[in-house]
């Protein structure tokens, strides 16, 4: 048996099958972490390895154990969109932890939360005095969400009535000297436009350009290959090569 | 047609590994006119039963070779247990046909059968 071969051929295998199986799974492993997803990730990821590398099994049993997990996940996620009551027997209800600035004790114990946890939770979304909180919740996938009182929120700007304009997105039109033509025609601008904005940034050629984006207010960013950096802003004390 | 390589690349990969991994069946079979091992093996017991001990050397000569050929072929999809097997069965007949002990070799052409059905 030729061991290195039929490990590269069964890693290449195993690799894009975890590459496809995870596009299948969707971005819901990762933007929604729970217990289950954490270790059914683990278990997808240690079935993947033992089908690249245990040469003393078939790699098709494997396989298909791997396959079983998906599309018992992607059986799970359906479940969970069809029936709310399913999903949170899934996925468990957010707990209440603190209300008003009062620690739920028993919350806490169900949960299996210590003080210092909470309070560590608190630190970290810059709330340093419990009694800023009027509720703290613990999210299935393990954050802790907190809403201050009133008193101790951030001002902002319909607070104050102040005059406010629609929120936009800044929208690249060139990337590495290409023009992203369908995000020109998206933010209403045409190419005489672009080049005329690239003239008054003293740019006469497209491939002067590495980067360009409308901000959301409407002013062109540009950013071109020559940076014109000097060495002042250099925080390496010595001279390298590392 | 970006959409139609989209489903149809992967859906390609998909195949071609669960060919790979299930090929083993097929292809321990011969694919030229030196690899049939089991035929070989099958001779091997003739020429035992009647003692033709030279004959049944060379048949296990063809043997050794006919694997050398399969084992690259199968080694994808077959585990290395079963295939160590079949090296040592094959190994085990030769020196029960060098020491002309037929009681030494049946067992083992009869290991040999068993291995190789379940082989792929």
């Amino acid at each position: 048996m030729q061991e290195p071969l039929v490990v590269i051929v069964r890693a290449v295998i195993t690799f894009f099958t975890i590459l496809l199986y995870s596009r299948l799974i969707g971005k819901q492993l990762i933007g929604n972490f729970t217990m289950f997803d954490y270790i059914n990730g683990i278990t997808i990821g240690s079935i993947a390895a033992t089908l690249a590398t245990d040469i003393s099994s078939k790699a098709l049993v494997h396989w298909v154990a791997l396959t079983v997990f998906l599309v018992l996940t992607i059986l799970l996620q359906f479940i969970g969109l069809k029936s709310r009551y399913l999903s949170k027997i899934q996925d468990s209800e957010p707990v209440v932890l603190m209300q008003r600035g009062n620690m739920l004790e028993k919350n806490l114990e169900k949960a299996r939360i210590t003080k210092d946890e909470l309070m560590q939770q608190l630190r970290s979304k810059n709330i340093f005095s419990p009694i800023e909180v009027e509720v703290a919740l613990l999210e299935p996938d393990g954050t802790v969400s907190i809403l201050p009182k009133s008193q101790y929120r951030p001002v902002e700007r319909g607070d104050l009535n102040l005059p406010f304009q629609p929120s936009k997105l800044t929208t690249e039109l060139i990337y590495d000297g290409k023009v992203i033509a369908q995000n020109l025609e998206q933010r209403k601008k045409s190419k005489d436009w672009l080049m005329n904005q690239l003239k008054m940034h003293g740019i006469h050629s497209l491939e002067e350009v590495s980067y360009a984006a409308v901000l959301p207010n409407d002013q062109l960013y540009v950013d071109k290959y020559d940076d014109h950096v000097g060495d002042d802003m250099n925080i390496s004390d010595y001279k390298g090569p590392y | 047609m970006k959409k139609f390589l989209l489903y149809l690349i992967p859906s390609l990969f998909v195949l071609a590994s669960f060919l790979i991994m299930t090929g083993g069946g097929w292809l321990k079979g011969p694919f030229g006119d030196d690899d049939d091992l089991l035929s070989y093996v099958e001779e091997i017991e003739v020429y035992v039963k009647a003692e033709k001990w030279e004959e049944a050397q060379q048949e296990q000569r063809k043997a050794e070779n006919a694997w050398k050929r399969i084992s690259k072929r199968v080694q994808y999809s077959v585990e290395r247990d079963d295939m160590m097997a079949i090296a040592e069965s094959l190994h085990r007949i030769k020196g029960g046909i060098e020491v002309q002990d037929a009681a030494t070799v049946f067992p083992d052409i009869y290991y040999f059968y068993g291995i190789w059905n379940a082989l792929g």
